[in-house]
């Protein structure tokens, strides 16, 4: 679901970004509001949750694969703002510093990823939630609630993609930027989506909070007074597992490079062209691109950048905390 | 009966109001020693006793910053980057922001440093510079963070260094606490006793050293007597052990990594 550049257009790009400016204002002031400064460090735990869902692929038939991002399960645990920054920093460091994802469409990854996604899922959990207390009515509600989230935001990146051939042409009628109009756009990425992404987001949701409540007993993390070593351990375990994203050879849909999306076949068709504005477009080279280390091998790349990628999310969120102002909490 | 009246201007009630003055001077002096004094306190506050042993440290530090420098190829440098930011993240919030200041003036001279190379089109020296630069501050800055200055004293006794060398840098470290309160609480003082615009004040400044000196003078006198009768002989010994501990470990093994990587890559 990482849109890389070139694939939406600069104009695209901005609104998208624009938009995102309300979302995070609003979201960084609640934090300040609702989480105490000791706690910041929990934002830059579900962060780091995040980025390495993220790196889990699952491949599908005809060669793509796909992940889960995993923005309900923050939602849940820290609330849905929380969740839309923490979703936003570990898409931030992807973009920047592992090539996943465009830095100009920074801006529409956090829209489908850091708000439509959360803000979905928590509002489907909240309702169900509301309406079935039986024994597993949370954890089915949080199933449900990030299925529906993480389609929600598969749909607007399919949006995003299949308006561009139909706003940005050149004179003989090619599209500048992605090519695939929304009868191709929305089928090719909400079926991986309805069935095995969509599952895995679930899987994932279900598990970790379930892993979560065992051994902090409350939902809530904010009103946890400290993240637990078992946290930290199932981080460990996630980074370690990390290799098992590499089993899924091929390229998600909508993630190809400007050399690859000349041969993809897409309706019985080939494209055949590389789209102007993707042939001569905005070109950003990553740190560690593709999260692979020259000289090393591609498993042995992927743990490192999982290592270093949860480091800097949580020192991110450690070092944002040490703006904030001292809270006196009254409920503990 | 004596009748003492209360004269007449004393009965008046008058309505002072300070001219407003700036304390920038004192605020400055007094940020910067407090900023010393926290820097040793939160030293001695992180790790407790899970601090790694300084010389095992020392070694590491050493290796890293001469593999770094020697390095041509700028995976390895990455990789160490790497390294230190995971270490960097166990570190308390505060630490940590401080650390990334230090790289990031660092890291901005070297920047500026090697801009004319940049632009003359060798990008190159740029990068290397700049990452170079970031490893070295950081690893630097997370060791003073990380080891408590007392303990490094207590590392460098083990060194053929000469005793004395070891006393003063020893007497410095300890002193620098208490006549850095000493300082601070009379620039306290300073600050409340003047009321008003007072032009004076700077001059103070030297009046404030005056008195740190004679402090310092008569502590290290009383310093000396108490050695002296403790039966002080010159011999400066250092007698605290350190216990192996898992974390002395996983610095030697990160160390041997670091050359193992090194030398393959």
């Amino acid at each position: 679901m990482h849109i890389p550049d070139n694939y939406l257009s600069p104009a695209t790009c901005a609104v998208m970004g624009v938009a995102m400016i309300p979302a995070w204002k609003v979201s960084i002031q609640k934090i300040r509001q609702e989480i105490p400064k000791e706690k910041m460090a929990f934002l830059g735990v579900g962060a780091a949750f995040s980025f390495l869902s993220m790196m889990f692929n699952i491949p599908l038939a005809g060669g793509t694969t796909g992940h889960a991002v995993g923005g309900t399960l923050i939602a849940i645990l820290a609330g849905p703002y929380a969740a839309c920054i923490s979703v936003t920093m570990a898409l931030f460091i992807q973009c920047l510093m592992f090539g996943d994802g465009g830095v100009l469409a920074f801006g529409a990854n956090c829209f489908n990823m850091a708000f439509v996604l959360p803000f979905v899922g928590y509002f489907v959990y909240t309702q169900v939630k509301r309406y079935w207390k039986g024994k597993y009515g949370e954890q089915f509600a949080a199933g449900f609630g990030s299925y529906i989230g993480i389609n929600a935001a598969a749909f607007c990146a399919a949006v995003e993609f299949g308006i561009q051939p139909l706003l940005f042409k050149n004179g003989a009628g090619n599209p500048l930027y992605c090519p695939y109009p929304l009868s191709v756009s929305i089928p090719a990425m909400m079926i991986g989506h309805l069935t095995v992404f969509g599952a895995a987001e679930v899987v994932y949701t279900v598990a970790v909070l379930g892993f979560m409540k065992k051994v902090n007993k409350d939902t809530n993390y904010t009103k946890v007074k400290h993240t637990s070593k078992a946290v930290y351990a199932l981080l460990a375990a996630l980074i370690v597992c990390t290799p098992l994203g590499l089993l899924a050879a091929g390229t998600a849909w909508g993630e190809w490079g400007s050399d690859e999306i000349a041969s993809v076949v897409s309706k019985g068709s080939t494209l055949g062209f590389i789209p102007e504005g993707m042939k001569h477009g905005f070109n950003y080279r990553a740190l560690f691109s593709d999260y692979v280390i020259a000289g090393m091998p591609a498993w042995i790349g992927y743990m490192i950048s999982a290592i270093i990628g949860t480091a800097i999310v949580i020192i991110l969120f450690k070092i944002i905390s040490t703006f904030m102002k001292n809270k006196v909490e009254f409920d503990l | 009966m004596i009748q003492n009246d209360i004269p007449d201007w004393l009965k008046q009630t008058q309505q002072y109001t300070p001219q407003k003055d700036k304390n920038k001077f004192i605020e400055k002096t007094q940020n910067g020693l407090l900023r010393i004094l926290a820097k040793i306190k939160m030293q001695s506050e992180f790790g407790g006793k899970k601090i790694p042993s300084p010389a095992i440290a020392l070694f590491v530090l050493f290796e890293m910053i001469f593999l770094t420098v020697l390095s041509k190829n700028l995976q390895f440098v990455f990789l160490l980057l790497g390294i230190l930011i995971v270490y960097l993240a166990f570190f308390p919030a505060k630490m940590i922001r401080n650390i990334i200041l230090e790289v990031c003036s660092g890291v901005t001279f070297a920047f500026f440093f090697s801009l004319p190379a940049y632009l003359m089109g060798n990008h190159y020296t740029m990068q290397q510079l700049v990452l170079k630069t970031a490893v070295t501050v950081c690893s630097v800055a997370i060791f003073t963070h990380r080891i408590p200055f007392y303990r490094l004293s207590h590392t460098l006794s083990k060194t053929p260094l000469s005793d004395t060398i070891l006393f003063i840098f020893d007497i410095t470290l300890k002193y620098l606490v208490v006549l850095g309160r000493i300082c601070t609480y009379m620039t306290e003082a300073l600050k409340l006793r003047s009321i008003g615009h007072n032009r004076k004040k700077q001059n103070t400044a030297a009046g404030i050293l005056g008195v740190t000196y004679l402090k310092s003078q008569a502590m290290s006198k009383e310093m000396y007597q108490a050695m002296a009768c403790r039966g002080f002989d010159g011999t400066y010994q250092s007698y605290g052990k350190h216990k192996w501990i898992i974390n002395d470990a996983a610095l030697l093994v990160a160390g041997v990594l670091i050359l193992v990587v090194f030398i393959v890559l």
